[in-house]
C-alpha cells in the first residue's frame, strides 16, 4: 500500500475509534457487508451480529469504503445463491456527475509523464503517448446545489404520485457526489426486479406515449395528463420557448380549455412535452434502482474519495444540507503536502482553501489534506 | 366461496382446501376411474396450450376444474419449464374468457379472495394500489400500461374494468407459474399422458428450421432468444427488436417466423405479416437508449451505450 494511504487510513481507524458510536444500522445480522480497503481489495459475503461488531469491524479494518446491502437475507455470509433474500429497499441512486455542467473542473491526468488537462480523457497521453491516463474528479459546489434538487424532485414524486411517506423514506449523502435515497416500507421492499425496473423508469420519465394524454372531442383536443410525471410536465410548459399563436394555445390547454390543433401543432406540442418530461424527471441511476444485490454506504462511516462522511439526511435538512461544513472527516491535525495537479479553490467548514498549482507545498488541516490525498491532487511529503 | 368463482380460480387457497378435505394424492388423481373427466379435461387443456389455443369445455363443475389443473400442472411440471410456460399462457387466457361477463362486484371478490390485493371501485374505475399494478403490468407490452399513461395518484391506479381483468390473468399467470412441485416420476396413466404432450411438442418443434450461431449476438438479443426459446410471452418491443436485428445479420423471413413458434401465442398469419412488415419497411434495430427505455436492456455489455447503435456481426446467421 502507498505510503499517503497508509497515513490517510490510520485517520480512518482513528476517525472510528473516536466517533464510531454514530454509526448504527437496524438489525446488521440480516444484512451483507462489503468493504473495499485501501489496498484495493473487496471483501464482501460477511455480516455483523450487532452494531457493536460493526463498529469494531470499522476500526480494526479501516476500510476506505465501507457498505451493507439493501436486502436483508437469512443466510448474508452465504454465496449469493445461498444467501435467500427476505425483502430488499427500494434504492434510488442520485450522482451529480451525470448532472449538466458538472465535472468542469475534473481533469485528465497520465500516470507516465504527469501531463495533465481539462475536457475529455484523451485514450492515450498527447504528450508522451501513454495509455494509462485517468479521470480525477473534484467534489464541486455547484453540482452538489443541482443534486439536491434532483433529491427533492424524487421525493416529490415518491410522496405525491406513488404515497410513500416521508417516514418510510431514508436518505443519506453519499459522502461524494451524490444521495441514497431508500424505501423501506414493506409494500415497496417486496417488489420483484422487473416491477421495479418499471418504476424506475417511471422516475426517468420513460415509456411516455404523450398522444394517450389528450382526450379529443369532435374536432378539439383536451390535456388530459394521467400521472403526476404527465402533470408536471405539462405545467412546465409554460416556460418552453416557441412561437406566440402555440404558446396561447398551451397555455389554453393547460388551463383545461377544449382546443383546436392541427396534425403538426399536434406533434410540435407532443414533442415539446416529451422535451418537458425530461426536465422535470429525477435524474437517477435506473439500473441502481432494479438491482436488489446492490449495496448502499453504512451511515456516517466515511467515503474513501473524499474522506467525507455519508450522513443521514432528513427531508427537511436538504436546502440547508452543506456537504462542504457538514461532512468533512472532524481531524484538524496538520499535514505537509505537495501539489500534484492543480487544485481549485475549495472550502472545508468556514475556512476557503486554495486554488494551488502543481509543485506547491503547503500545510493544511487534516480534513483538507485528506481530501486532496484521495482527489488525487496532492501528496504528503 | 361460491362454486361459480371457484371455477375460476382452481389455484386460489379455497380450492386447495378442498383438495385437502377430499384427501386425494397424485396417485388417485392418476387411477381413480371416477376421475377419468378430470384426466381428459387436464390432456385438452395441455393439447390447447402447445397448440395455443384455449379450450373451455361447455360443461365445468369445481371439482372437475379443480382436479384437471392439478393434473396439468404436474404433467407440465414433469415436462419442464417450456410447456409450464405454454400452461400458464393457456390459464391466463381461459381467465380472460371465463370472466368476460363477470360482474364489477365478482371481480373484485376474486382479486381479494385470490390474489389478496386491496382494491376499490371509483366510478367506471377501479382502484388497485401501485406495488400490486407493476407486478403484473411490467409482463403486459404497449404504451397504455406504463404507469406513466395511467391514472395514479398517491399510490393508487385506476383502471377501466378491462383492463383489470387483463391485470388480473397476468397474475394468474405468474401463479401458475410459482409453487411449482418437483416432478421427477409420474403415475403410470399421467406418464402416458406427458408423453403424448410431448410427441406433439416434437412434431411442433421440428417444423422449425435450423437457427444459426448466436454467439456474438448482443446479450439483450440472446436475452430475447432465450425467453422465446423457454417460451416465454415477449412484450411487442422485444419481438420487433429481435426481428429487426435478425433481418439485419441476415436472417430470412422464413427463419425468423420459425424462431416466434416457440411464443406461447404464435399465430403464423400474424407472426409472417408482422416480420414481413418489417422487413418491407426496412425498420432499423433501436438504439441501446431505446433498449433500456423498454426495459431490454440487461446491462452486461460493460459500454455506455446511451449514443451507439446495436453493435452486430453482419453475415448470415448459417455462415
Amino acid at each position: 500500500m502507498k505510503r499517503d494511504l497508509l497515513i490517510v487510513r490510520s485517520f480512518f481507524r482513528k476517525y472510528y475509534e473516536e466517533l464510531g458510536d454514530t454509526i448504527y444500522v437496524r438489525n446488521p445480522s440480516e444484512r451483507e457487508f462489503m468493504f473495499m480497503t485501501f489496498d484495493g481489495k473487496v471483501r464482501r459475503h460477511f455480516t455483523f451480529k450487532d452494531a457493536k461488531s460493526l463498529r469494531e469491524g470499522l476500526v480494526r479494518e479501516a476500510p476506505r469504503h465501507a457498505y451493507y446491502s439493501v436486502s436483508k437475507y437469512r443466510d448474508p455470509s452465504a454465496p449469493m445463491e445461498e444467501k435467500g433474500p427476505i425483502s430488499s429497499d427500494l434504492l434510488f441512486d442520485i450522482d451529480a456527475t451525470e448532472l449538466e455542467g458538472c465535472g468542469q473542473e475534473d481533469i485528465w491526468v497520465c500516470e507516465r509523464c504527469g501531463a495533465y488537462g481539462h475536457g475529455d480523457k484523451p485514450k492515450k497521453c498527447p504528450k508522451c503517448g501513454g495509455q494509462d491516463v485517468k479521470l480525477l474528479h473534484w467534489l464541486d459546489e455547484k453540482c452538489m446545489i443541482a443534486a439536491k434538487n434532483e433529491l427533492k424532485k424524487l421525493i416529490n414524486l415518491l410522496r405525491e404520485d406513488l404515497g410513500i411517506k416521508e417516514e418510510d423514506m431514508i436518505l443519506s449523502y453519499t459522502g461524494n457526489r451524490g444521495f441514497h435515497l431508500r424505501v423501506v416500507s414493506e409494500k415497496y421492499s417486496s417488489l420483484s426486479k422487473d416491477a421495479r425496473r418499471e418504476l424506475a423508469l417511471y422516475v426517468i420519465g420513460s415509456g411516455a406515449d404523450v398522444r394517450l394524454w389528450f382526450r379529443k372531442i369532435g374536432a378539439l383536443y383536451v390535456f388530459d395528463p394521467p400521472s403526476g410525471q404527465a402533470k408536471r410536465a405539462m405545467q412546465n410548459l409554460f416556460t418552453i420557448k416557441a412561437s406566440e399563436n402555440l404558446k396561447r394555445k398551451v397555455s389554453d390547454m393547460i388551463k383545461g380549455k377544449p382546443t383546436r390543433l392541427s396534425s403538426r401543432e399536434l406533434s410540435l406540442i407532443s414533442s415539446l412535452i416529451s422535451k418537458s418530461l425530461q426536465e422535470v424527471s429525477p435524474k437517477i441511476d435506473w439500473m441502481v434502482t432494479m438491482d436488489t444485490s446492490r449495496f448502499t454506504r453504512i451511515p456516517n462511516s466515511l467515503h474513501g474519495k473524499t474522506g467525507f462522511r455519508a450522513l443521514l439526511l432528513t427531508p427537511s435538512d436538504i436546502d440547508e444540507f452543506d456537504p462542504f461544513r457538514a461532512s468533512p472527516i472532524p481531524i484538524t491535525e496538520e499535514i505537509t503536502l505537495k501539489v500534484r495537479y492543480p487544485v481549485p479553490k475549495f472550502r472545508i467548514h468556514r475556512n476557503l482553501f486554495g486554488p494551488y498549482s502543481e509543485g506547491e507545498r503547503l500545510s493544511l488541516p487534516a480534513n483538507a489534506a485528506i481530501f486532496l490525498i484521495l482527489s488525487g491532487r496532492a501528496e504528503i511529503l | 366461496m361460491e362454486e361459480r368463482l371457484l371455477l375460476l380460480l382452481p389455484f386460489s387457497e379455497a380450492a386447495k382446501n378442498i383438495v385437502k378435505e377430499q384427501g386425494l394424492s397424485l396417485e388417485d388423481l392418476a387411477y381413480d376411474p371416477l376421475l377419468r373427466d378430470a384426466r381428459e379435461l387436464a390432456k385438452y387443456k395441455l393439447m390447447a396450450a402447445i397448440a395455443g389455443r384455449v379450450h373451455v369445455p361447455r360443461y365445468e363443475n369445481a371439482l372437475l376444474t379443480i382436479y384437471s389443473y392439478i393434473i396439468a400442472k404436474a404433467v407440465a411440471a414433469y415436462l419442464g419449464r417450456f410447456v409450464l410456460n405454454r400452461l400458464a399462457e393457456h390459464e391466463a387466457k381461459r381467465f380472460m374468457i371465463i370472466t368476460e361477463n363477470l360482474s364489477m362486484d365478482d371481480l373484485i371478490y376474486v382479486a381479494k379472495e385470490a390474489f389478496s390485493l386491496e382494491v376499490r371501485i371509483s366510478g367506471d374505475n377501479v382502484v388497485v394500489e401501485v406495488p400490486d399494478y407493476l407486478e403484473a403490468s411490467t409482463r403486459i407490452g404497449g404504451a397504455k400500461w406504463r404507469i406513466i399513461n395511467r391514472k395514479i395518484s398517491k399510490g393508487f391506479v385506476q383502471l377501466p374494468i378491462d383492463d383489470f381483468r387483463r391485470m388480473l390473468s397476468e397474475l394468474v399467470r405468474a401463479r401458475v407459474l410459482t409453487s411449482v412441485p418437483e416432478v421427477s416420476s409420474l403415475p403410470k396413466p399421467l406418464e402416458e399422458m406427458a408423453s403424448q404432450i410431448s410427441l406433439m411438442l416434437k412434431e411442433k418443434v421440428s417444423r422449425k428450421s435450423k437457427r444459426g450461431k448466436v454467439k456474438d449476438f448482443p446479450p439483450c438479443i440472446k436475452q430475447i432468444m432465450e425467453k422465446l426459446r423457454r417460451g416465454e410471452n415477449l412484450p411487442h418491443q422485444a419481438r420487433f427488436a429481435l426481428t429487426t436485428f435478425l433481418l439485419k445479420v441476415g436472417w430470412s423471413e422464413d427463419q425468423i417466423v420459425d424462431l416466434f413458434r416457440n411464443s406461447p401465442d404464435f399465430n403464423e398469419k400474424i407472426a409472417r405479416y408482422q416480420v414481413h412488415h418489417i422487413a418491407s419497411k426496412g425498420y432499423s434495430p433501436p438504439k441501446c437508449e431505446t433498449m433500456r427505455g423498454w426495459g431490454l436492456c440487461p446491462g452486461e455489455c460493460g459500454r455506455r451505450y446511451l449514443t451507439e447503435g446495436l453493435k452486430y456481426e453482419e453475415g448470415s446467421p448459417d455462415s
